[in-house]
This record gives structure tokens, C-alpha cells and sequence, in this order.
């Protein structure tokens, strides 16, 4: 052996140099983004085998719960179900009015998404990122940039799509923009992640807006990317110093981001599907 | 022969459990305080092993890391190689330090791994604010003495080196 008194300078070279080209090629092309994906099946094992104690303990629990908490939770849900019917029969009623009156004004009408219904199989345990991995993959019609929700709100959207695993970025990750309104005023903004898990910002918002704690902030549509009118956040904090032009806004999600264990995953109209393709590329994502 | 592939085996086995490890999701609050497993485990062979485990090895697992992270690829590789020829570099005085000095030496290899992932999210156009990421490096210190014994006991049962 040549190198048998110390390491092998020409292997670490070598290796730094595939390192760095991989970092570029990861960095730059989508294609290579998109084969990185397949690759990604030799680590699903891996990410199942991390779930299966928490799997385990929920089946475990499914079968030793008590008759008498399952027949309670079951009344709870029967109320629960007939309160929502009650107000989905004043939605029909209102949605065909809403139909009505958009027909009249010539516009165009909305379009209805399809959800499925996906399971959290894993977290990202890189703290930089705030992502979820789901059950559902390319496998099952996923593709990326759809949105994700639970029952409070929009959650994040879909990043990446293994053949049976997909990625999805939530809305606190310091990358995630969402184009928002406020419902009070309808004032549009954009609502950035910063990285902490409970908060999320306004940003550029003009020191003469009316916006105050307690306003809840909805989707607005805008940039193609989430349908409009889905609920995401709540303003918990409003600064205002006279020595900054913008105000400092600080929201809270809606979404139960770190406890929902099920999530929507929304079906991305065809019309909006056409607009763009990269949710990491995009300046409206 | 035989027996030097069944040692490899049970080398391949502890970097999979260290990448269970790695994946195992914890609580928000104790985000920050996860050692970095593969990193451990890495330098514990190159120590014990040094014949068997190398750059390649580094290079591998730093890919599989990546994967498992959904993170820059080739960011992981990067840093493991990067630190897996320092390992190389260093082993003979490290096998002469008490555990605790070892521990120090550790908390520096890693504090340079979470800086070459910090400079990498500033460079992906995200960064955090807080010098909190240099906790795993703390972390990783710490449990580098409870590593170094279990992994010290593996290997001397089954005769490796």
C-alpha cells in the first residue's frame, strides 16, 4: 500500500471534488432534483422503520380502549357530524347563491378541489428545516406544490414526491411564502416563515394599515400556487415604532402544525397547475 | 477472509442503527440537542478501524444522510469526508487521550461540521439567527464517552480492528 502512513490525500480530494459537484448539480438543475428522487426508495425502509413505534403504540391503543370511551367518543362524533351537516346545508345553499351572483357578474366560477387523505409517516429531524414526510407518493398521484391542510388550516405545501413518501414544507420553514388577506379589511400581503415553529411575519407592511391582533389571515389565491379563502394564520402581535417604515406583524398558524398526525393533501386545479412547476424555484410559493 | 466480511457486516449495522438514531424524531424543545450520531460513529471506526473504514465509507454514509434529510445533496458527503481525513489524520494521538479530551476534540470536529452546514444554509438562501446550532456540537461531546465504551465493547467481542 502506497498510503499506509496516512490518510490518502488524492482519495479526499477526489471526493471533495464529487461532493462539490453534486452540491452544484443540486443546487442548479431540476432534472437531477427530479432523478434524486427515485433514488430516495433506497431510504424509505429506513424512514418506515423510524414510524413503526409510534405506528405501534397507536394500533396498541386502537385495540385496548374501553368500550365505554369508545361508545363516548363515538356520541361526541355524532354530534360533531350533525352540527357540520347542518352547516354544509347552508353552504350549498350559499355556495349556488355565490354561483348565481359570480354568473352575473361575469366571472369566473371556483373551482371545487378534490383532497386526500394523507398520513405523517416522519419529520425531518434536521432542525435548519421545518418538513413532514407523508404516506402518499408519486405512486398515488402526488405531485408537487400541492397544498396541504389540516382541520385549522393550511399546513404547507409538497416539495418533493418519492415513488411512496413525499416531503411536505410547512408554512414556518424559513424558505415557505404564502400570498395572503386579511378577512377583516381584505388587505393582501404575503406571509413569510422564519424558521420558529409558533410564529410566522408580515412583511412591508405601511405604518398606516388597519390591521390588528386577532385578524385572521386566509389564503388569498394570489400567485397561483394555494387555492383561495383557506384559513392559515392569526395575527398574535402588532408593532408599531415610529422610527421604521413597515409595521412589525407577527402571526400565528391555525394549523395544528407539530400535533396533526392526518393532513389534506388538495388536488391542484388543472388551471393552476399550468402556471408553474418548481414550489422551491417560484417567488410566490 | 470470512471473518473480515462478518466484520464488516457488524460495522455496516452500527452506521444503519446510527442513522435510525439520527431519524428519530424528538420533542421541539430538544430540537437542538441531538448528537450527531453518524459523526460519532464515523470517527469511532476510523479510530478503531482505520484499515476498514475510510474516506469511501465517509463519503457513502454522508449521501445516505442526505437522503434520509431531504437536504442539499452532497452536503453531508462534503462534511463527512472532510472530517472522516482529519479523523485519519489524527487517530494515533486520539487513541491516547483520556475519554473526556477526546470528548473536546469531538466537540471541535462537529462544531466544524454544523459551521460547514450553517455557511451552506446561508448559501441555499436561508439562515437562522441564533448561534443555537452549535448545541449538537455540545451534545455530540457528551455522549461521545457512552458511544466510545459500547462501541469499544462491540468491538472487542468480536475482534474487531
Amino acid at each position: 500500500m502506497i498510503f499506509r502512513n496516512g490518510p490518502s490525500r488524492l482519495l479526499f480530494m477526489l471526493l471533495i471534488l464529487a461532493a462539490l459537484i453534486l452540491i452544484a448539480l443540486d443546487l442548479n438543475s431540476q432534472k437531477f432534483r427530479e432523478g434524486r428522487n427515485y433514488v430516495n426508495l433506497i431510504i424509505t425502509p429506513l424512514q418506515w422503520l423510524v414510524d413503526m413505534p409510534a405506528r405501534l403504540a397507536d394500533n396498541v391503543s386502537d385495540v385496548v380502549v374501553s368500550r365505554s370511551s369508545l361508545v363516548a367518543e363515538n356520541n361526541r362524533l355524532r354530534t360533531e357530524a350533525l352540527v357540520l351537516e347542518q352547516r354544509v346545508l347552508q353552504n350549498a345553499a350559499l355556495t349556488a347563491e355565490n354561483r348565481r351572483l359570480r354568473a352575473l357578474l361575469n366571472a369566473r366560477s371556483r373551482v371545487e378541489s378534490e383532497v386526500r387523505l394523507a398520513e405523517l409517516v416522519g419529520v425531518n429531524p434536521n432542525p435548519f428545516r421545518h418538513e413532514i414526510l407523508t404516506n402518499l407518493g408519486s405512486e398515488d398521484g402526488i405531485t408537487t406544490g400541492q397544498p396541504a391542510l389540516d382541520a385549522g388550516g393550511v399546513m404547507g405545501q409538497v416539495i418533493s414526491v418519492a415513488p411512496l413518501i413525499s416531503r411536505v414544507m410547512l408554512i414556518t420553514d424559513s424558505r415557505a411564502a404564502v400570498p395572503v388577506e386579511t378577512v377583516r379589511t381584505g388587505f393582501r400581503s404575503v406571509l413569510l416563515g422564519n424558521g420558529n415553529p409558533e410564529s410566522l411575519e408580515l412583511d412591508f407592511v405601511p405604518a398606516t394599515t388597519d390591521i390588528r391582533v386577532g385578524d385572521l389571515l386566509v389564503t388569498s389565491g394570489l400567485g397561483g400556487r394555494f387555492p383561495e379563502g383557506y384559513p392559515i394564520a392569526e395575527v398574535s402581535e402588532v408593532t408599531r415604532d415610529p422610527g421604521r417604515p413597515f409595521l412589525v406583524i407577527r402571526a400565528v398558524p391555525t394549523a395544528r402544525l407539530d400535533k396533526s398526525r392526518h393532513l389534506l393533501l388538495l388536488d391542484r386545479p388543472p388551471v393552476l397547475e399550468a402556471m408553474e412547476s418548481d414550489p422551491l424555484e417560484g417567488n410566490d410559493g | 477472509m470470512a471473518e473480515a466480511r462478518g466484520g464488516s457486516l457488524i460495522i455496516f449495522g452500527t452506521f444503519i442503527i446510527s442513522l435510525f438514531l439520527s431519524q428519530l424524531p424528538l420533542p421541539d424543545i430538544l430540537r437542538w440537542a441531538r448528537p450527531e450520531w453518524v459523526l460519532l460513529f464515523l470517527v469511532f471506526w476510523v479510530m478503531r478501524a482505520p484499515q476498514r473504514v475510510g474516506l469511501f465509507y465517509a463519503f457513502i454514509l454522508g449521501m445516505l444522510l442526505d437522503l434520509a434529510h431531504g437536504g442539499v445533496l452532497g452536503l453531508n458527503a462534503l462534511s463527512l469526508t472532510l472530517i472522516a481525513f482529519l479523523a485519519q489524520l489524527l487517530y494515533r494521538r486520539m487513541r491516547m487521550f483520556p475519554l473526556p479530551q477526546q470528548g473536546v476534540v469531538i466537540v471541535l470536529l462537529v462544531g466544524l461540521n454544523q459551521l460547514l452546514h450553517y455557511w451552506m444554509q446561508g448559501l441555499t438562501g436561508t439562515h437562522g439567527d441564533t448561534l443555537l446550532f452549535l448545541l449538537p456540537a455540545l451534545f455530540s461531546g457528551l455522549f461521545w464517552p457512552l458511544v466510545f465504551v459500547m462501541l469499544q465493547r462491540l468491538a472487542r467481542t468480536f475482534d474487531l480492528s
